[in-house]
């Protein structure tokens, strides 16, 4: 699963491959929290990979991992073709210009004491030495975002929400990235907003051919953004399709239980079972989502089911498709 | 429908804020009615007006903030005039208000089962053991197992959905006829959401109560509505039965809002709602949605549309009512 | 009886004052004294001289404060003192926020070895009552106007140490330094471009009270002998050879430089609520 892939550079062969990720946090108690448990996951040159869960799946701390402000405990990141864990700091910041991250609160994301202008000057002056004139150029790509020039000297505190999330994403295409992590970029956002900020996210990926995995607990925007999505639970993957795929006819519980519960204006389809309960802790033994699962069976507090191929571009880590002594890792 | 089924009425509320820029006109010209075992969904975005109306019901508007004009009737008062003790008796017992926020709105420093045995102790004139009782009873009711060794839990003990539970069993342990529930589930995840939500249905629509559910999400508000009720520029825009309002919706902004959801079950283009909601710094002369909506007609720059009747029990305040149903971007 | 909850909301602004009469009031004395303080030479050449006709004359015409033992003139003396006492506080207070501020910035943001060393120190040095570690420093390195200035200013820096710190613990967990990060902005870079604008409120907002500990110490230094030596006209030099005139009825002499004392302390405390208020709008 982590075998180096055979291109490198802009070749061919999937932009970001993560393999068999695992981080795991000691308290000061002792105890130990894995936030992700062997997780194995690529992205495609070009594609928008939905990454999508509740509290405690590991998503945020997956986007922290990929974006090298964590360390993750083992396992190995690759960006094309490069392995980031083993880089050097300063290889990893030249590297940095191909990998940037969005964050989910543009509020306290942006620094509250620098213009918007200083915050989008700051990567030009650092990775563009093309750019002669970094804070013009500053401005330029703040107005291309949607924000007019005006407000180029403006703090975040005077601007809304929209307003600042469209500035925290000029900040992160300045360096002309290959690869951008969206970690829940419109659920802080009024819904009328929304759309506006998925749009120009939407025009940017056409017009620098950008790659991106889109983190989001909300399925609805999952939906409309992405073509591929990964399900997360508790620091594991459960399923990996087509998104239109995983919406019609999901095959992992937990995936059925999330559209299940997913309010929407639309009617559901049938069929869709509801998971019991409340979202648990990791654990080391057994399927994470035995204690809510409506099709539990005996085997699955004892083992835990690995991420297998379903048919084609389909994964999904169940023992309800795959038989119970195939693969599973006995803890 | 039976004029008695009417526990609680609006009538014509307004609400203004002070602030260092100005008066912000929060709230304007609002009236409705909430009938007995019905959820009513009060939909808006942020600076809509929902959260002020809906403490405005229970007469705790805090300065900067003042009612300038209305009526709120329950139980023949008016809660915006009564004397204040007189409020705060009801308050709680005949109409309670569950908050966004589990955890802030519960105090970290009482056990749980104390904080909804309280309710009973105080409004009910319980005694002490007889409200444990009750609370433990009531905890369970909302799905809260084990209830006795949970009652003695603080709430940082006990995940998001536990806390909500909890605050609802606080707020249901007296037995209100109004229960104002202000964004609940914003923040659980989704599986809990769904809990919760299907809790709240149980809790209203057998028992005669009326409830107020006021959302920032349109999906969310259609799963529990019986009837929807959206509001813009703190003006009520549109109101009905939910099926109806949102299948085919008559105000320019319910369309546009709809058509800017991002639905799960099918892919569309994504449309926004040019412009961005504001706050009304004067008392609204013309229509809220004017300057953001793509149907406007000579009419609406030159008087404010009345909440006109589309249908049996479906209005909406605009000049192009009663007319055809607003077209959903698709 | 009803009372009505319908009412014209205040649209006002709230009752208090428009002005920062604070930060006006002590704004005003800290100028009147700071420019006495600097045309003192001019305004008063001779503090030092005595003169034996005019001894212990009550505050009159001539003699706007009186004179003292020596028959020196008060007014005179106070000013010229408020060059060593304000000096030597705002001279301290400056010299301990700038390695202050900078140290708490880094042991803040990076903690490690270099974090934990400092704090033992500074805990060490903090365990003694400010006024005895002064003297202490005192009597060993001797007076002079330098040495007090610098040990004033070395007992100020552990507070400015974990001002900062404090606020730079707070500060690196907050999402805008992680954007910095992951931009790959040099760490040196973070801590003073990024977050230090950012953590220099409470720094500010301390600063004059910092000052009036500063002049305390200085003034108490010299009050209990250890400052600079006699004829110097430091206010707390002049307080304490004024004492034991208290009881022969001539109540001037420690009198006056205690008021200056107490006026240039009121003024700092003031421009710190005056600053305060302003944050607060």
């Amino acid at each position: 699963m982590s075998a180096p892939s055979p291109q490198g550079r802009n070749g061919a062969g999937p932009l970001v491959e993560i393999g068999n990720l695992t981080k795991a946090y000691r308290l000061g108690s002792g105890r130990v929290i894995t936030a992700l448990r062997d997780v194995s996951l690529t992205v495609q040159r070009g594609e928008t990979l939905g990454l999508v869960g509740e509290s405690g799946c590991g998503k945020s701390t997956l986007a922290r991992c990929l974006m090298r402000l964590e360390e993750p405990t083992s396992g190995s990141i690759r960006f094309d073709g490069i392995d980031l864990t083993g880089l050097s700091r300063r290889r990893l910041r030249t590297e940095r210009r191909r990998f940037q991250i969005i964050f989910q609160n543009p509020t306290t994301s942006l620094n509250p004491r620098m213009t918007l202008q200083e915050t989008v000057a700051e990567p030009l002056r650092m990775y563009r030495p093309d750019v002669t004139d970094p804070a013009a150029a500053a401005v330029d790509l703040l107005e291309a975002v949607g924000l007019p020039a005006a407000m180029a000297k403006r703090r975040p505190k005077a601007l809304s929400g929209g307003q600042r999330q469209r500035a925290g994403i000029a900040r992160a295409v300045a360096t002309r990235p290959d690869f951008l992590v969206l970690d829940e970029p419109t659920s802080s956002l009024d819904l009328s907003v929304r759309a506006q900020i998925l749009v120009l996210l939407q025009r940017i990926q056409r017009q620098f051919g950008l790659t991106y995995l889109f983190i989001s607990h909300d399925l609805g925007v999952i939906r409309q953004v992405a073509d591929r999505v990964a399900v997360m639970y508790l620091g594991e993957i459960v399923e990996v399709a087509a998104v239109a795929e995983v919406i019609d006819s999901p095959k992992h519980p937990y995936t059925a239980g999330l559209l299940a519960a997913v309010p929407s204006v639309e009617p559901r389809p049938p069929g869709l079972e509801n998971l019991l309960g409340e979202v648990g802790e990791p654990s080391d033994r057994g399927c994470p989502l035995r204690p809510r699962c409506p099709r539990a069976m005996d085997i699955c507090r004892e083992r835990k089911p690995s991420l297998r191929p379903l048919g084609e571009e389909r994964s999904v880590a169940c023992f309800l498709h795959q038989p119970a002594n195939f693969g599973g890792n006995r803890c | 429908m039976a004029e008695d089924d009417v526990l609680l009425a609006v009538d014509d509320l307004s609400i203004r804020f002070a602030s260092p820029h100005g008066p912000v006109f929060a709230v304007n010209h609002v009236s409705f009615q909430l009938r007995r075992g019905v959820i009513t969904g009060l939909l808006g975005e942020t600076g809509s007006g929902k959260s002020v109306t809906g403490r405005a019901m229970l007469g705790i508007v805090d300065p900067p903030g003042a009612v300038t004009s209305g009526q709120v009737w329950f139980q023949g008062a008016d809660m915006l005039r009564i004397p204040a003790r007189s409020a705060s008796r009801v308050r709680g017992r005949h109409i309670a208000m569950v908050f966004q926020d589990a955890r802030a709105a519960l105090n970290p420093l009482i056990q749980v089962g104390e904080q909804v045995a309280r309710g009973a102790r105080g409004h009910l004139g319980l005694s002490r053991r007889r409200a444990r009782a009750l609370a433990a009873e009531v905890l369970g009711s909302v799905g809260i197992g084990d209830a006795a060794r949970r009652m003695a839990m603080y709430p940082h003990q006990l995940s998001g959905g536990l806390n909500q539970r909890v605050m609802l069993a606080a707020a249901l342990i007296c037995g209100p006829s109004v229960v104002i529930a202000d964004e609940p589930t914003t923040g659980l995840d989704v599986t809990v959401q769904a809990q919760v939500m299907k809790l709240l249905r149980r809790s209203i629509a057998g028992t005669g109560r009326a409830c107020l559910f006021i959302t920032h999400d349109i999906g969310v508000a259609a799963e529990i509505s019986d009837e929807i009720i959206v509001m813009y520029g703190g003006m009520i825009v549109e109101s009905g039965p939910s099926g109806a309002v949102l299948t085919s919706p008559r105000h320019p902004y319910t369309a546009a809002l709809l058509g800017s959801a991002l639905p799960v079950w099918s892919k569309r283009e994504l449309r926004s709602i040019p412009g961005a909601p504001r706050e009304l710094t004067e008392a609204p002369a013309l229509c809220t949605f004017l300057g953001r909506c793509p149907v406007s007609v000579p009419r609406c720059h030159e008087v404010m549309p009345p909440m006109a009747r589309a249908d049996q029990a479906h209005q909406a305040r605009c000049h192009l009512v009663p007319g055809p149903a607003q077209r959903v971007p698709a | 009886m009803l009372q009505s909850v319908t009412a014209e909301p205040s649209v006002a602004i709230p009752a208090r004052s428009r002005r920062n009469w604070p930060l006006i009031a002590g704004g005003a004395a800290l100028a009147v004294l700071g420019a006495a303080a600097l045309l003192a030479p001019v305004l008063a050449p001779s503090p030092t001289v005595p003169d034996a006709k005019a001894v212990y004359l009550p505050p009159g015409a001539r003699h706007w404060l009186g004179t003292d033992m020596y028959g020196r003139d008060i007014f005179a003396r106070v000013l010229v003192g408020g060059r060593y006492d304000l000096g030597i506080a705002l001279a301290a207070v400056l010299l301990a926020v700038i390695p202050g501020t900078i140290i708490g910035a880094l042991i803040g943001y990076f903690g490690g070895v270099a974090d934990t060393a400092s704090m033992r120190v500074a805990e060490i040095f903090q365990a003694f009552p400010s006024l005895i570690l002064a003297l202490l420093l005192v009597a060993t390195l001797g007076p002079g106007v330098a040495i007090i200035v610098l040990v004033v200013a070395f007992i100020n820096i552990p507070i400015y140490v974990r001002l900062v710190r404090a606020t730079f613990q707070v500060e690196r967990n907050l999402e805008y330094v992680d954007a910095a990060r992951a931009l790959g902005v040099r760490p040196l870079r973070i801590v003073f471009r990024h977050i230090l604008p950012n953590a220099l409120a409470p720094v500010v907002a301390y600063l004059p009270v910092n000052a009036v500990f500063s002049i305390v110490i200085a003034a108490g230094l010299g009050f209990l002998g250890l400052g600079l030596p006699s004829p110097t006209p430091e206010w707390g030099v002049m307080i304490a050879d004024g004492t034991k005139d208290v009881i022969s009825g001539f109540w001037w002499t420690s009198f006056f430089p205690g008021l200056a004392l107490v006026v240039a302390s009121l003024a700092f405390y003031l421009i710190g609520d005056g600053l305060e208020r302003r944050r607060a709008r």
